[in-house]
């Protein structure tokens, strides 16, 4: 948490620009770019893309507000008389998006869930979860647990009916109600006007993961797409689409993990070897090579210097890495990963599988080399650094948890930091009120038009 | 041995002094911290700790530290600091005794802001006067706000403004009105948690009191949060939109000393519209008796007539001047009277980060501009009051980065 003034600041300054003194306004449609192909819509998955849908769709009892601190959102009350048995109270008149009352039961079903799941490590110090009445949820910690509402901000406490799994209806309480599946994977939202935290401000929001950047940013340039990761140099020449650049904290972390049958030679290799300053100027965001796991921006030390890459003997063999085919962002940090491997006098090929395929090889640690990004699941340096642990071993990190709060100082020879980079988005100069946020999060519902503009046509 | 025996007779001597050091009894300050220590300590169990002493500044500002001292933890903390335990002391001065009373209270409230704080333990301790006493026993002024000098903007001829500096305050509402009965306006400012009072002196704001709103909840938030302020003759209506209830706050003279009713109060209310609901999810309010959904409103009546004005998504208006509305920008609203006739006055509703400003137009057709005020910070809330027999508009703007915030008057 020794980070947080950083953060706050990195905020701050951001917010300034993104939160507007005029009111924002009602109503008008919005598409948006996801970063990568959702294939669950899961709280518990550990993939941005499924994260991003799943953030709008479910609430967590927490969330970590502007100034980094946690503010309730279905809780109305916390007691910690007894602080290995703290009790929440929820909030009353709360719904689901089909109108069933959201109560303890399902907070006590999820939370289970996410004490039963590898997705749901941040749960580490919860030992068991009971309800208390309709409204009240009783904890049993494995420890004092100052960080308890911190952890209660992070995915792992999503609420979904009845504790079940998301299924194709996509029911939750969060701002936005899913409508409609697009065939072609697309998801069209509308506002959910009982939100805890208020209704978000477009009537309706379209999102959908593009094949290929070019075909981002065309939809961009045509109009059609409000919200894009694409670059704006990748737009046409004659683009009738002014946009501006919203960027959060150099907080998202550029991860290269090592499976198990990958020797420590070659892992001590490839940890001094990969010039991580030349890898970096593949990314489209701003970004830093990495010396730690968890971000400068969030510990608040400076960063350090990166050393120089220097080459050690490697023994002869063939590396592949495994990358989602969905995130653009990575293969082209793949290719150049490549090089650097022949550079280092290793032989290597990219695998680039469509996202169900990496996460399920992830979690069976059936890959020699895994490219991905790993956002902090809030804004806390320590338990950044156990995401990323939790890539390859969501046990360990659960078990860290359970012990005591999350500091710095993990590290894995099988975790190798390449950079630390922002989550940007270009949005259309007539949007106002988009805030990326330290964990990477485009804020979709505090997004609205200067003018409300009725939803594209196709 | 010679080497060792000026050692020795050192090491005797230190020991002789410490032990007499030891004895000495302790200052009446030290008896005040360890009477507080004793009550806190039991509470505590290992949570960090904030402490805030009130009362002569002197003495509060060397108790809080010693405190801070003696138990860890930091001294009056900030609305963003996080602690566990809130240790809220009061000290007060007796002819020949200094007396320390207040609670120790649980982390509700930091996390919340707006729930019940639990009290853990009550504290007492007193100690005679001692020396050090004495020397700290200095009458507590009230609470100000730097004072600076007035800055002054021009203006067309006939309207004047300045600037006095305001503590950082999350304004949703301001209003001006003589709550105390000097026949003088004070500023009533509404913030997320409280109803603030204060005084408006030629060169300074000087804080008078803080109601807090009821705690507890809204079942209905807004993504921004918003307020209603309204004075209806000795009746103070506020609510904001985080939470369940607003306040009620009833003045009144009660043989001949004044007496005050504050009583939870449900419902919004603009000044002189009472009708008012938040529509749910939204920070838009519906009033009785107007048609449109609102940020702000203000229906108020002066010589020109009965003024109703209103701004919402896409539009603002004058209602009562040449019969049709007028259209105007602007987020805050507000009209009243100035020394040159009645005017409304609204802000530019600028992005923050962007300067706003205040126009001010005559209440006569076509609402000819009279004044602006320019690059302010964002705008929070505008009012019409008499401030020591002269009338005037009071504006409240706050830099969204820095927190810094102003009250603008023109007059």
């Amino acid at each position: 948490m020794a980070g947080r003034l950083n953060y706050l600041v990195a905020t701050l300054l951001l917010s300034a620009s993104a939160h507007a003194e005029v009111r924002a306004l009602y109503g008008g449609a919005a598409a948006g770019a996801l970063s990568g192909q959702p294939i669950a819509f899961d709280p518990l998955s550990s993939r941005a893309a499924d994260l991003e849908v799943a953030a709008l769709i479910f609430d967590r009892l927490f969330h970590v507000d502007s100034l980094g601190v946690p503010r309730p959102v279905l809780v109305q009350s916390l007691d910690e008389t007894q602080p290995l048995r703290p009790r929440l109270q929820l909030r009353p008149d709360l719904h689901f998006h089909d109108g069933r009352p959201l109560g303890a039961a399902d907070v006590v079903a999820s939370l289970r869930r996410g004490l039963a799941d590898p997705g749901g490590w941040m749960l580490g110090p919860i030992v068991a979860v009971r309800t208390v009445g309709d409204l009240g949820v009783e904890l049993e910690l494995s420890r004092r647990a100052p960080d308890l509402t911190l952890l209660l901000s992070t995915t792992a406490a999503s609420i979904t009916p009845a504790g079940q799994p998301p299924n194709t209806r996509l029911v939750g309480s969060g701002p936005f109600v899913l409508a409609q599946r697009g065939s072609d994977g697309g998801l069209r939202l509308q506002p959910w006007i009982d939100a805890p935290l208020g209704r978000p401000y477009l009537d309706v929001l379209t999102l959908r993961a593009y094949a290929s950047p070019a075909l981002e940013a065309q939809s961009f340039d045509a109009g059609s797409t409000q919200v894009t990761h694409a670059l704006p140099s990748s737009f046409g020449p004659g683009r009738h689409n002014p946009s501006t650049a919203v960027d959060g904290p150099q907080t998202l972390l550029g991860l290269l993990c090592l499976g198990p049958t990958v020797s420590a030679e070659v892992a001590a290799a490839l940890a001094v070897g990969i010039d991580k300053e030349r890898l970096r100027r593949q990314l489209r965001e701003p970004s830093r090579a990495a010396t730690s796991l968890a971000a400068p921006a969030l510990t608040g030390q400076p960063a350090r210097p990166v050393p120089p890459p220097s080459a050690r003997p490697i023994p002869p063999g063939h590396l592949t890495i495994l990358v989602d085919r969905s995130r653009v962002d990575e293969r082209a940090v793949a290719d150049r990963l490549l090089y650097e491997l022949d550079r280092l006098g290793m032989e290597a090929s990219i695998d680039a599988a469509d996202p169900a395929v990496v996460e399920a090889r992830r979690r069976r640690g059936d890959f020699q080399l895994l490219l991905t990004t790993v956002a902090p699941p809030v804004p806390d340096a320590g338990l950044q650094e156990l995401a990323a642990l939790a890539v390859i071993d969501p046990a360990a990190a659960r078990k860290t948890l359970a012990r005591a709060v999350a500091t710095v100082g993990v590290s894995s020879p099988r975790l190798i930091p390449l950079y630390h980079r922002s989550g940007r988005v270009q949005i259309s100069a007539e949007l106002r009120g988009m805030v990326v946020d330290a964990t990477g999060r485009a804020l979709f519902e505090d997004l609205f038009w200067l003018r409300p503009r009725r939803e594209a046509r196709p | 041995m010679r080497d060792v025996f000026p050692t020795v007779w050192l090491a005797l001597s230190l020991i002789l002094v410490l032990g007499q050091a030891h004895a000495a009894p302790p200052s009446g300050l030290e008896r005040l911290v360890e009477g507080v220590a004793a009550r806190v300590e039991p509470v505590r169990a290992g949570s960090t700790l904030a402490v805030c002493v009130h009362g002569p500044p002197r003495l509060a500002e060397m108790l809080a530290a010693r405190l801070v001292t003696r138990l860890g933890g930091r001294s009056c903390p900030s609305s963003n600091d996080k602690f566990e335990r809130l240790v809220d002391l009061t000290v007060t001065m007796t002819r020949d005794t200094a007396r320390v009373s207040g609670e120790v209270r649980a982390p509700a409230n930091a996390l919340w802001g707006v729930t019940e704080p639990r009290v853990l333990a009550t504290v007492f301790a007193e100690s005679a006067f001692d020396d050090e006493l004495r020397a700290m026993q200095v009458v507590a002024p009230p609470t100000v706000t730097p004072p600076i000098q007035p800055a002054v903007r021009p203006l067309p001829p006939g309207l004047r403004s300045r600037m006095l500096s305001l503590p950082d305050l999350d304004v949703l509402a301001l209003a001006l009105a003589d709550v105390n009965g000097d026949g003088s306006a004070e500023l009533l400012l509404l913030t997320p948690t409280e109803l603030v009072v204060a005084r408006i002196e030629p060169t300074r704001v000087v804080e008078l009191r803080r109601l807090a709103l009821p705690p507890g909840m809204s079942p209905s938030l807004s993504r921004v949060e918003t307020g209603t302020l309204a004075v209806r003759g000795n009746e103070v209506f506020a609510h904001a939109s985080g939470l369940r209830d607003g306040l009620h706050w009833r003045i009144q003279a009660s043989k001949g000393e004044p007496a005050e009713l504050l009583e939870r109060w449900r419902g919004f209310a603009f000044p002189g519209l009472e009708k008012c609901e938040q529509m749910q999810g939204t920070d838009l309010f519906q009033c009785a008796g107007l048609a449109d959904k609102v940020w702000t409103a203000q229906l108020v009546t002066l010589a020109v007539g009965r003024i109703t004005v209103v701004s919402g998504p896409g539009m603002a208006s004058v209602t009562g001047v040449g019969g049709a509305p007028e259209l105007v920008a602007g987020t805050q609203l507000a009209a009243g009277t100035l020394r040159h006739g009645d005017v409304v006055a609204f802000s530019d509703g600028k992005l923050r980060g962007e300067p706003d400003a205040i126009t001010v137009r005559a209440l006569t057709s076509g609402l000819p501009v009279v004044g602006r005020v320019e690059r302010l910070f964002g705008v929070r809330g505008l009012g019409f009051g008499v401030v020591d027999g002269v009338p005037v508009l009071a504006a409240v703007a706050r830099d969204a980065v820095t927190k810094k915030s102003e009250l603008w008057l023109v007059d």
